[in-house]
């Protein structure tokens, strides 16, 4: 009863949080103008209401909250894609609790659009978070189909929630937002149920996370946009004494000394740099009564490159240590994993699509694969009518 | 709704050229007056989209962008193109045009896989630019 209890004061507190998927490219955009603050919109082809011209009223929900009352006040269209990009002048500033110079509180992402007729319209926030709120009892936690579980009453409670605060630590007007905002970000996430079910299924994966990180910084053509942020996680069963607990020092951004290249292509095509994530920091844990710590590592880098005219390759490398006492047997203290993907394009305007990818090897056969691999469609595309436009 | 300065020219660097130092555009006197006395031009704003384009793309990283060059948004990921679009949006809004934000367009080009030239892209930023205090 009192987790019970505890569950509901915790989801009264805190609202809901989904770390945001891609949107589909058919979805408008929310944003701010980075000079202007401006709420502004931009419209795919064919998806902007005829009703929206410029002088025209509208209403902008944000995270579920009361209506904002916005004007529209201009309509350009999009050299890019067609569409239109839509400029509203709202009647209240947006840039507290969404983003911006002076930006406090919370974030929200969802923010749906009320044209002067017709239907609301959902916006994709290009907030770092977005908003979400989603709680029990919902379902029943044991999915048996055997009928054995508890099917009359083991509620389910799922219940996440993201704080994004973003405080200004430079003026210049000259930086883009992202390198004079510091970020604190403060996630709860909640997946359990009221009771232990009497089936052999069950959840109870509840987290608390917290991270604080730097602005985005440049140091020439040395580090581009590097992020350190300290990141906090505890996670916990309600049901049980397991309990883990993170604490890292993360580093993350590219290095355009390492620009992507371009082998035996007769075009150049550009694409971010080699990118790098770092963490390293102390784990505790208590599983089923056996308490463990120790050193934890992680990094990553990413490198995309061309060849021919018609293939991407990215790669990565994962290098993850685990000092952590007490782990099982099965778990070495340095891994190393290892991917390559390689994505193909008829012509050099076209999107590229994934044809192959390799992971978990080591250096040696990757490459060897890849080899092999290109050895093979290059000959099948020296013989196939060319696709290029001219 | 005010006109949009026209793209017709070729004031920017030429393809293959170092973006660092403006033309040498005939500094005489004449050519100083007309840059006080009028407006911003057509000319003005096609300098301005390629400087600020080649600055939108150095502020992520990718260094010394050619005309020629085609730019892959299939690899970016979403931060990528709001810091794009706001050093573009802030650098055009320095030099006396406005334009609207460009964060989500390029977050739609990302997802599309688009593939565009620097040459087009600066192009496009033409088109959409217009002078400040228009909107």
């Amino acid at each position: 009863m009192i987790r019970r209890t505890l569950l509901s004061l915790l989801a009264l507190l805190v609202a809901a949080v989904a770390l945001g998927d891609d949107c589909a490219a058919t979805s408008p955009r929310f944003e701010l103008n980075a000079a202007t603050q401006n709420p502004t919109i931009t419209f795919p082809k064919d998806t902007m209401p005829s009703t929206i011209v410029a002088g025209a009223a509208v209403k902008l929900v944000i995270g579920g909250g009361t209506p904002v009352e916005a004007t529209v006040t201009d309509v350009t269209t999009n050299a890019f894609i067609g569409g239109s990009i839509v400029t509203l002048h709202a009647s209240q500033p947006l840039n507290g609790p969404i983003e911006g110079t002076d930006a406090s509180g919370l974030t929200t992402a969802t923010v749906t659009l009320l044209p002067p007729t017709g239907n609301a319209i959902a916006l994709c926030g290009l907030t770092p978070l977005n908003y979400s709120f989603h709680i029990g009892p919902t379902v029943s936690a044991d999915s048996s189909s055997t009928g054995t579980g508890d099917p009359a009453g083991v509620m389910r409670f799922q219940f996440s929630r993201g704080l994004l605060r973003l405080v200004q630590v430079s003026s210049d007007p000259t930086l883009i937002p992202a390198a004079r905002n510091l970020q604190e970000e403060l996630s709860v996430s909640i997946d359990t149920t009221d009771r232990k079910g009497t089936g052999t299924q069950f959840i109870d994966d509840n987290r608390l996370t917290g991270a604080i990180r730097s602005p985005e910084k440049s140091f020439g053509i040395v580090l581009n946009r590097v992020r350190v942020g300290l990141e906090g996680q505890f996670a916990r069963a309600i049901h049980s004494e397991d309990r883990n607990t993170d604490v890292t020092i993360v580093v993350d951004g590219w290095l355009p000394f390492f620009q992507a290249v371009n082998l035996l292509s007769q075009s150049r095509t550009r694409t971010l740099p080699l990118s790098f994530r770092l963490s390293a920091g102390r784990r505790s844990q208590n599983v089923s009564g056996v308490s463990s710590n120790g050193n934890v590592a992680d990094g990553v880098v990413t490198y995309h490159l061309y060849l021919l005219d018609h293939y991407a390759v990215d790669l990565s490398e994962e290098t993850v240590l685990n000092d952590v006492s007490d782990r099982p047997a099965s778990t070495p203290r340095t891994q190393h994993s290892y991917k390559a993907a390689i994505f193909y394009k008829a012509d050099p305007f076209s999107k590229f699509s994934a044809v192959a990818s390799y992971e978990n090897g080591h250096s040696g056969p990757v490459f060897t694969k890849l080899r092999q691999y290109f050895v093979g469609v290059g000959i099948q595309q020296l013989f196939a009518p060319s696709t290029a436009k001219p | 709704m005010t006109t949009k300065p026209k793209s017709k020219r070729s004031a920017g660097p030429a393809p293959g050229s170092a973006p660092a130092v403006p033309e040498p555009e005939t500094p005489t006197a004449t050519a100083t007056m007309l840059t006080f006395a009028n407006p911003p031009q057509a000319s003005t704003a096609t300098a301005v989209a390629a400087q600020c384009s080649r600055k939108g793309f150095t502020t992520i990283g990718i260094t010394n962008v050619q005309p020629a060059d085609v730019i892959d948004f299939s690899r970016f990921d979403q931060q990528s193109c709001i810091d794009l679009g706001d050093a573009i949006v802030l650098c055009v809004s320095s030099n006396g045009f406005s334009l609207p934000a460009l964060g989500g367009t390029f977050d739609i080009m990302r997802v599309q896989g688009t593939q565009i030239t620097f040459d087009n892209f600066t192009k496009a930023i033409t088109q959409m630019m217009k002078p400040a205090g228009a909107q």
